[in-house]
């Protein structure tokens, strides 16, 4: 065949040659991953076996194999938590994780009153890192690690379902008391005023005046102007 | 005691709860709320015999100062007035007078002290 056309005919037969060019490009493209998941859907397979076999030897030590396991289902990007969760307790790379984050963490949490909202603690870290941000799973992961490798931080969970991370050293007690020296100073405080006197978030604050209400040490008063607390007189005042 | 019944309306004393703004919210803490709930049924009590009513109407004492404070601003909310008159049914001084739990009766003293 000539490739010689001219007119109309020759531009549109140019046209129709790179249409063909680019839609076998495409196909490929898509043939490709399609091979790609073929073989990770392997990988998959595979893994869901290793874990039940695990299952069945029913180890609870943290053995070599199914570190190396979780590794590799983290590459994979298949988090199985419901079989792994009893064959090693999370990742070798939450574990790493974990004493990175201890590191970072520490003096900003104790500048901070010993006490920081995970969702602070996930903005502060991958502000810092800018690349290779850390998924919210990774964080929380990592944050669960704390306590068994005997860092200085603790991850508490709330009542409320707010996730923070403490300073082990932060004691809860004291804190207490000092919201309840100052609920006695005013008189009675909403979470937005302890949160400006004592320089903390207004979400950590209303944890701080919850806890104290757990405890017994103060009471809430709810109406149109919002939730105030007071010291808890009921308890401290005698009856009559 | 029987002086006291004799006295004019205006006397009523007020106990120290009933301007402290948290009275009149229904506090989460159960131990708390106890107390609370005790000091209410007293309240209650002690008003009725005060001003010698022996019926209690639940529409209308809504807005009797009983349950409400102008003074502070602070009303006890419907669900809170429930769990205080059933508290004091428990205790034997409260009588439904309908299936509604509208209208009861408030006995100062118990059936069997009379």
């Amino acid at each position: 065949m000539k490739k010689v056309h001219a007119g109309i005919v020759g531009i549109e037969r140019k046209l129709e040659e790179k249409r063909k060019e680019t839609d076998q490009n495409i196909s490929m493209a898509f043939q490709d991953l399609n091979k790609l998941m073929h073989q990770a859907k392997q990988m998959v397979d595979l893994s869901k076996n290793i874990a039940t076999k695990i299952k069945e030897k029913k180890g609870d030590i943290t053995e070599d194999e199914t570190v190396k396991f979780k590794a590799y289902l983290l590459s994979l990007g298949i988090t199985n938590p419901v079989t792994r969760e009893t064959h090693g307790s999370g990742t070798k790379y939450h574990k790493e994780l974990a004493k990175q984050l201890a590191t970072i963490l520490e003096t900003p949490i104790k500048d901070n009153g010993g006490i920081m909202a995970l969702t602070d603690v996930y903005c502060r870290v991958n502000r810092a890192r800018g690349m290779e941000l850390l998924s919210p799973d990774d964080l929380v992961e990592a944050c669960k690690q704390f306590e068994i490798l005997g860092l200085p931080l603790r991850l508490r969970i709330f009542a409320s379902g707010v996730k923070v991370l403490e300073l082990v050293s932060h004691a809860e007690e004291q804190a207490i008391n000092q919201t309840v020296e100052l609920l006695s100073s005013k008189g009675c405080l909403s979470a937005d005023e302890l949160s400006h006197i004592i320089g903390i978030s207004v979400l950590l604050a209303k944890g701080r005046l919850l806890a104290a209400e757990e405890k017994g040490r103060a009471c809430r008063d709810e109406s149109v102007e919002g939730i105030r607390f007071f010291p808890n007189l009921f308890k401290t005042q005698s009856v009559g | 005691d029987e002086s006291s019944q004799m006295a004019a309306p205006s006397d009523f004393e007020w106990p120290w709860q009933y301007n402290f703004p948290p009275f009149f919210t229904l506090q989460p803490n159960l131990e708390t709320r106890q107390t609370q709930l005790e000091a209410w049924c007293s309240l209650v009590l002690s008003y009725h015999k005060h001003y010698k009513i022996f019926s209690l109407d639940v529409t209308e004492v809504q807005s009797s100062p009983l349950f409400s404070n102008s003074k502070i601003n602070r009303k006890l909310p419907l669900d809170a007035l429930y769990i205080v008159l059933e508290e004091l049914r428990k205790k034997g001084n409260l009588e439904w007078l309908d299936k509604n739990r509208k209208r009861c009766l408030i006995m100062w003293r118990t059936p069997e002290e009379w």
